[in-house]
């Protein structure tokens, strides 16, 4: 417990005569009603030496546990590995594993975000989710993971932007949310995207001109004629197969997709606002989480955008973000106002 | 009321997903297989809105059973219990076909 006045010290005083010392009573019982939360958090500290000063630098370590569902669809599972576990020999388990902690360190070094809620390196993630299961989603809690079917897809653990995507949903969640239909769930998807990509280019150390900008890119068997399910450079181009059709997204708001399955197209209007980030990130050159990534984060966490946020109520929240972080006639605000006009969702950007 | 020689179509559309794509599957039936798959149907509530698990790029559904004029559809965000089961069946006793070949759909 960490506190000066000790609990039983406080109750003594709180069933004392409140005539002696009224004022002193009915602080005591006040105090004793405020929850003592005590969120005790994973860190590590490390030591260097510079010059004649020692210096300390401590930062939080995640708290991850991967669970087996045995090709059952019952959740969480099994538990497999826990945080600081010896490696367990099965592929899809090592893989989840260190895919959330390098998704861990990239949201801690880009955005100083200590996991999915900001709090806690809470962590946890399912792997062999039911038979030959085609899928990987967030299930609120945590991610899940099918094996694949193994014809068209290879698996999902091994694919860092998968991961990264998922555990998007998580932070996009804690954040106030973005309702998951129409373009509200568009947006949803295509900040999960993002995150998705900003952490595979963080791991790799890749500036936004040198990285792929592909979405599961390792996700496909050979069979499957495509470069990954997801381009943010180029949305319409990751894949053109016989069976699984052509990469059915728009880079454009005059070819937004009115459907009625998949929410509302979510999957596949997140091209535009996708095609927006990698403009204001190619412009702006560099890592792309620290300044692109930077002003989609601070929006999506600024309090003030809302669950049913459409493309433009999210692109003018950008621009004002980027405003104030940089100023109105910063490189990084006309970069902002730019991609946003160049995928239609802005009319005239000059004017605003 | 279905005319005893119209042939049952039930069709499933499987959208979402954390790859967004979409996938179908049909069962065509006649006769007394058409029977034998009515409690399936029946069982599930077409008439109540779709529940949606919480969470982000699960699986998506849309059924039709068209039975002559009798046209029951349906979008399950959650399939489980009769939905599922139902879905499982025309998976495991259906075809798969190409969502471009589903009649009255302007999606590609």
């Amino acid at each position: 417990m960490h506190a000066i006045v000790p609990p039983y010290l406080l109750a003594r005083l709180a069933a004392a005569p409140a005539e002696r010392f009224p004022h002193a009573v009915a602080a005591a019982r006040a105090t004793l009603a405020v929850p003592r939360a005590y969120a005790p958090m994973r860190a590590h500290l490390d030591l260097s030496v510079d010059g004649d000063a020692l210096v300390v630098s401590a930062a939080p370590d995640p708290d991850r546990l991967i669970s087996d569902a045995e090709n059952r669809e019952e959740l969480p599972g099994t538990p497999a590995r826990a945080e600081g576990a010896a490696p367990s020999g099965d592929a899809a388990v090592d893989e989840a594993y260190d895919g959330l902690g390098a998704t861990f360190t990239f949201l801690w070094d880009a955005f100083e975000r200590v996991g999915l809620d900001g709090r806690s390196g809470s962590l946890a993630a399912t792997v062999h989710y039911g038979r030959a299961y085609d899928n990987a989603f967030w299930d609120g809690e945590r991610m899940v993971f099918g094996d694949g079917d193994g014809e068209v897809f290879a698996g999902f653990t091994r694919s860092l932007s998968v991961i990264a995507h998922e555990l998007g949903h998580g932070v996009i969640e804690s954040a106030n949310g973005l309702d998951y239909s129409g373009q509200s769930g568009a947006l949803n998807e295509s900040i999960a995207d993002v995150f998705g990509a900003l952490a595979d280019q963080h791991h790799k150390g890749q500036t936004a001109d040198a990285a792929t900008w592909l979405i599961g890119a390792e996700i496909f068997t050979d069979a499957v004629t495509g470069s990954a399910l997801r381009s943010l450079a180029a949305p319409g181009t990751a894949y053109d197969d016989d069976v699984l059709g052509k990469d059915p997204q728009p880079s454009h708001m005059r070819d937004f997709v009115e459907t009625s399955g998949d929410n509302g197209g979510v999957h596949i209007n997140s091209g535009i606002p996708n095609k927006a980030f990698h403009l204001v990130a190619t412009a702006l050159g560099g890592y792309a989480w620290e300044r692109a990534g930077r002003i989609w984060y601070l929006t999506l966490v600024s309090g003030t955008l809302s669950t049913a946020a459409t493309f433009a109520q999210f692109a003018a929240a950008t621009a004002e973000t980027a405003v104030s972080e940089y100023g109105e006639d910063s490189e990084e605000a006309v970069a902002v106002r730019t991609a946003w006009a160049s995928v239609g969702v802005v009319e005239d950007a000059a004017s605003r | 009321m279905p005319h005893p020689v119209d042939p049952l179509t039930i069709t499933v559309v499987r959208t979402g997903g954390f790859a967004g794509l979409r996938r179908a599957w049909r069962v065509e039936l006649a006769g007394t297989d058409a029977d034998a798959w009515m409690p399936l149907l029946d069982a599930c509530p077409w008439e109540e809105p779709a529940a949606s698990a919480p969470g982000a790029d699960r699986f998506s559904w849309e059924v039709a059973a068209i039975h002559g004029a009798h046209d029951r559809r349906a979008v399950v965000g959650d399939a489980s219990g009769p939905w599922r089961a139902l879905i499982d069946r025309v998976q495991a006793d259906g075809a798969a076909v190409r969502p471009a070949d589903l009649s009255g759909n302007a999606d590609a």
